[in-house]
């Protein structure tokens, strides 16, 4: 038996293509809980609140119908966003800060339509739609694009998405995190998809945003170091949008050693912060003389108000770790 | 499709961009799993385990280019775990009913595999179905090449005894 035979074989085992994906998305949630920090719950004051938030709701919907009223229209999972994992996306939704659009483009047969976007804080979220005759690669629509037109000074500008089937056609979901350091008020976010459903083309739009209105918090003196003294950790701000919250920070190390070595900041929190969905990345880095400082942001899909974090970065283990720092959100 | 993009993102510990990796290998690392444990209920379980195990080590892949060699080990760990586990169980089984006399037919390749010796179905797997090269394999599983020839040549004389005949007689390769 050669190579293609045996692999014949073994294809010929069928894949529960959703079981499969369950047991991706739980393996996954499982090791994301784990990682979050444990957290003293006030369990008892939880359930008494709830229990008497729920109690004024329903006493509160008698005596006022208007009340009752209000909360049949609330959609209980937005319209646009109800197919997507975006929590962002969801809560902008509801409060009505997704805009619509309505650009189509047209290649080798598929027609792309881009429906809404929104622009909160970092983050910036597109869903689209598309027509034509798609082909799936392993048991899923893929499409392939494009940000920034691959401008090199971003950190990631080429990604990929699924799409899901619907009644005529596939609907698809982009959410981007702003990778530059300035955040403008408005913008046009230019846009290329490359490949859609294994069909290849050139799809092309300039999506203009308007960022939802934000509040910065800039931290005087919020840093530490290792005990060696040669990395420097400050936390610079912190940037809430409507939907979502940005921590931006910087790591001042001596030049070349902690180069690409950065993983996702360190949160501990006294509030529930979101599962998945929340990035770090890099978005400016300034060498001056034998020190680099690299400054990057992490963004959480959520917006926090009132709490307390305590935030330490990780990198390469030739250098020992810095002190966390603790920082309050107003 | 830009997988470095993907692997680079998950590293930094973005959930998103790792559970769309698994997708895009998910029937291929299904089919392993299923190849080792022999079942749907214990190869979806070997899955999960491995999402979460993987997850949990991503800052640990040091070359991006050995994703898929790195997620094949810790699934094979996984696979083992589950296997451990079943053996028990079936142990307990056995001393509980009266033995059968096992009935004597033709064994389909998947089965065949996943009856190998742990080290001979490794190699096989790795060869054969991840198109490896000896080196490579050798590097997967931290084994001396010279050992994973020998593997390879008696995983396949055991397979050709299961499978029966001239089933399995690819000697065209490298052994």
């Amino acid at each position: 038996m050669d190579k293609n035979t045996f692999s014949k074989k073994v294809n010929k085992v069928d894949v529960p293509k959703e079981d499969v994906l369950q047991a991706i998305k739980i393996g996954i949630s499982r090791a994301v809980e784990e990682q979050r920090p444990k957290k003293r719950k006030p369990i008892l004051k939880t359930w008494i609140m709830t229990a008497a938030a729920a109690g004024i709701l329903m006493s509160s919907s008698f005596i006022f119908p208007s009340f009752s009223r209000v909360l049949a229209d609330a959609p209980i999972i937005g319209g646009l966003y109800a197919n997507f994992n975006d929590m962002v996306g969801r809560s902008l939704e509801k409060q009505n800060l997704v805009k619509e659009l309505n650009q189509t483009y047209t290649s080798n047969g598929v027609d792309v339509a881009l429906t809404s976007a929104y622009y909160d804080g970092y983050l910036i979220g597109i869903t689209f739609d598309v027509k034509g005759n798609l082909q799936e690669k392993d048991g899923y629509y893929y499409a392939l694009y494009e940000l920034f037109n691959g401008d090199p000074l971003a950190d990631e500008t080429k990604e990929l998405t699924t799409m899901t089937k619907t009644k005529d056609g596939y609907t698809g979901h982009i959410r981007i995190v702003y990778p530059y350091k300035d955040l403008p008020k408005n913008d046009t976010i230019p846009i290329s998809f490359e490949e859609i459903g294994m069909t290849r083309g050139n799809w092309q739009f300039d999506v203009p945003v308007q960022q939802n209105p934000i509040e910065e918090y800039v931290f005087e003196n919020k840093e530490s170091t290792n005990p060696e003294g040669d990395v420097v950790f400050k936390v610079e701000s912190v940037i809430t949008g409507k939907a979502s919250t940005a921590i931006t920070y910087s790591v001042t190390y001596p030049k070349g050693e902690l180069d690409s070595s950065f993983a996702m900041l360190n949160v501990d929190s006294n509030s529930q912060l979101p599962m998945g969905g929340t990035s770090d990345g890099k978005i400016d880095q300034i060498t001056n003389g034998d020190k680099t400082t690299v400054v990057r942001k992490l963004v959480i899909p959520d917006l926090l108000r009132n709490t307390s974090l305590t935030v330490w970065p990780s990198y390469d283990e030739t250098h020992s770790p810095v002190e966390p720092v603790k920082i309050d959100i107003p | 499709m830009d997988e470095l993009i993907l692997i680079r993102k998950a590293i930094q510990g973005d959930s998103e961009a790792f559970e769309q990796l698994l997708i895009i290998h998910s029937d291929r690392l299904y089919r392993t799993a299923y190849l080792y444990v022999g079942n749907r209920e214990d190869a979806l379980d070997v899955l999960q385990e491995t999402a979460y195990k993987a997850f949990c080590s991503i800052k640990q892949l040091r070359n991006e280019e050995f994703f898929l060699t790195w997620i094949t080990r810790i699934l094979i760990n996984c696979a083992y775990g589950v296997q451990r586990k079943r053996k028990n169980v079936v142990a307990l089984a056995e001393q509980l009913t009266i033995p059968r006399e096992r009935i004597d037919e033709k064994m389909d390749l998947t089965e065949a595999v996943g009856k190998l010796p742990e080290n001979y179905r490794m190699s096989i797997i790795l060869f054969y179905y991840y198109d490896m090269s000896l080196k490579e394999i050798a590097q997967t599983l931290n084994t001396p090449e010279n050992t994973i020839k020998t593997y390879l040549s008696r995983g396949k004389k055991l397979l050709r005894k299961l499978l029966g005949g001239s089933y399995f007689d690819g000697q065209k390769h490298i052994l």
